[in-house]
């Protein structure tokens, strides 16, 4: 069978990126234009801001990914989109370019969940990996517990039901001063400090096993703080997020577990940002490994938002026939699971 | 020169297709579905009804601001999106240039598009045209306050025709001003793909098409995050 080129773009946030996969499994190209230098000034990704810097980023992106690629748009046999979830305005500048991209060159348009993309990184990473798995989404906009049954069907079994745990790592990182963004930093500062030192509270959702909340947790890191300050006690920071940080991995890796166990699962792969953490990929691993489980998780460029998982889940859309139309929308708060 | 234009500026979705002066097609729609989901649907179908080809154009226009930043957004992205792949030079045309290309020259009077900015604001500029229908900034594009505006037409005293969506948040305050005013019926008074492509073929004679990666939005007014962190006397994100 012909090889499957897909020039794929993503650009749900603060990334504008674009990239050049083949058959779903090959990132011949993977470029990233981040704008974390101009959100670090505000603390946080502020979406006006994001959506200029795509548009003026995209065309140069998009022309180096097809470089570095070796190829010209004559060789891409579709083009794929991210469109939803993610920042409106910062969704349809890849959605409104991706669009008459395949439009003026006559190829099909695909749209993508971008949460499927950040599962799909891992088939990019792992060749051998297939459904059915399970799979934790975790990144400064998502916390998904999801039961992949096949590349396009997926049950979501827990989400968080107030931050994402990224959100909770920035708010932390914030609050004892080492800025933004959180997740890297905390990681950095976490690993001179005792995980045991405070216990922070794991919340328990009734009748949701799977579901998440981390507010709690960043609340009790708050209120420590402000307790020591008014007793006048300085905080030893690393111990503080090293704690912070054990009570949100083992949550995350607890949850997991549960659902591997209790559907007999041999397979669990972990995405999105907050899955570059280096203590929640030793956890899980560890976790895994006492299983018998198969651990995956992608290597940290395909943890972040990119392209080429993008490509990668497009690959499967393209070979179940399901295209989009001129008139794709994004969809800010697309449903996992969801198409157009 | 073929030339297909799109204008997403304002409430209007409108695109355009121009061959040396005649608007050969132009479709508009005007009601609240969201120009990302008909811009490109609009574009198919008049191309297909022209038998036109994307890589026949020699270029592609694009109505780059002031308006809405999200509107502004789709339709830099798809006149981009269309002309990266034949390398096929773009128009970063004004918008308020574009409208008044769109009502054609107008005898003695000023011609003055005025888009609602919001917060009591528009975004105005004024032209005169000559013989030949060339139009001349006279006022340069920005963002206005009526009592402003009133007084920098006063300083030109010339009659003036007012079109575009602005019209309403300016007219008592023109007219209060004394200023010799005519305003252009609303059938005429939108921003159209037309007059982007009509003021394109002028910016093309004058050598000012660019590059698709030179393409982008002017939107006269900076976001709010880096309005705050200046008025808090910080330097906006990109100078600092």
């Amino acid at each position: 069978m012909k090889d499957i080129r897909i020039l794929a773009i993503e650009s749900s946030c603060d990334e504008t990126a674009a990239a050049v996969v083949v058959n779903g499994r090959e990132a011949l190209s993977n470029v990233i234009n981040s704008q974390i230098a101009v959100h670090t000034l505000y603390g946080g990704v502020v979406p006006e801001i994001a959506s200029r810097a795509h548009i003026q980023n995209i065309n140069p992106v998009i022309r180096a990914a097809l470089d570095e690629a070796h190829m010209t748009l004559e060789d891409i046999d579709a083009v794929a989109v991210t469109y939803g979830p993610g920042l409106v305005g910062s969704l349809l500048v890849g959605v409104a370019e991706a669009k008459a991209l395949a439009w003026a060159t006559g190829k099909p348009l695909i749209g993508v969940h971008h949460i499927e993309g950040h599962i799909a990184a891992n088939y990019i990473a792992s060749k051998d990996l297939k459904p059915p798995f399970a799979a934790l989404v975790v990144s400064g906009g998502h916390t998904h517990l999801v039961m992949v049954q096949d590349y396009d069907r997926f049950e979501i079994i827990g989400r968080t039901r107030d931050d994402a745990a990224g959100e909770a790592f920035d708010k932390v990182a914030r609050a004892v001063g080492l800025g933004y963004p959180g997740g890297p930093k905390i990681d950095k500062e976490a690993k001179n400090g005792n995980p045991h030192a405070i216990e922070f509270p794991i919340a328990h959702i009734d009748g949701a096993p799977y579901d998440f909340s981390f507010s709690g947790i960043k609340s009790a890191v708050l209120n420590y703080l402000n307790e020591a300050k008014m007793k006048g006690e300085t905080v030893n920071r690393a111990d503080l997020v090293a704690s912070f940080q054990q009570a949100v991995v083992t949550t995350l890796v607890s949850h997991s577990m549960q659902l591997v166990c209790e559907r007999h699962l041999d397979k669990l792969v972990i995405a999105g940002g907050v899955s570059a953490n280096s203590a929640l990929r030793k956890a899980m691993k560890e976790a895994c490994d006492e299983q018998g489980v198969a651990f995956y998780c992608p290597p940290l460029i395909l943890c972040t938002d990119n392209a080429a998982m993008i490509g990668s889940a497009a690959y499967y859309e393209y070979c179940k026939g399901h295209f989009a139309g001129w008139d794709l929308n994004a969809v800010p708060n697309l449903k996992l699971g969801e198409r157009a | 020169m073929k030339i297909l234009a799109i204008e997403s500026a304002t409430e209007s979705a409108s695109c355009a297709l121009t061959q040396d002066g005649k608007v050969v097609a132009e479709f508009t729609l005007q009601n609240k579905q969201t120009h990302s989901q008909t811009l490109l649907p609009m574009i198919d179908a008049m191309c297909a009804m022209t038998g036109t080809k994307p890589d026949e154009l020699d270029a592609v226009a694009v109505s780059r601001g002031p308006g809405s930043f999200t509107g502004l957004r789709i339709g830099a992205a798809t006149g981009k999106g269309i002309a990266l792949p034949f390398e096929t030079k773009m128009a970063s045309v004004p918008t308020l240039y574009g409208m008044a290309f769109a009502i054609g020259p107008a005898a003695d009077r000023l011609i003055v598009p005025l888009i609602d900015a919001r917060r009591q604001h528009v975004y105005a500029a004024g032209y005169s045209a000559g013989k030949d229908g060339a139009l001349t900034e006279e006022l340069a594009e920005c963002v206005i306050s009526a009592q402003d505006l009133a007084a920098r037409l006063q300083e030109a005293g010339k009659p003036v025709l007012l079109t575009g969506d602005g019209v309403k948040v300016v007219l008592p305050a023109l007219e209060a001003a004394g200023i010799d005013v005519r305003v252009c019926p609303p059938a005429l008074s939108y921003a159209r793909a037309a007059g982007v492509a009509l003021a394109a073929e002028q910016m093309a004679r004058e050598g000012k098409l660019i590059s698709s990666d030179e393409m982008a939005p002017e939107y006269l007014r900076l976001s709010q995050a880096e309005r705050k962190r200046r008025e808090a006397g910080n330097p906006a994100g990109k100078e600092a």
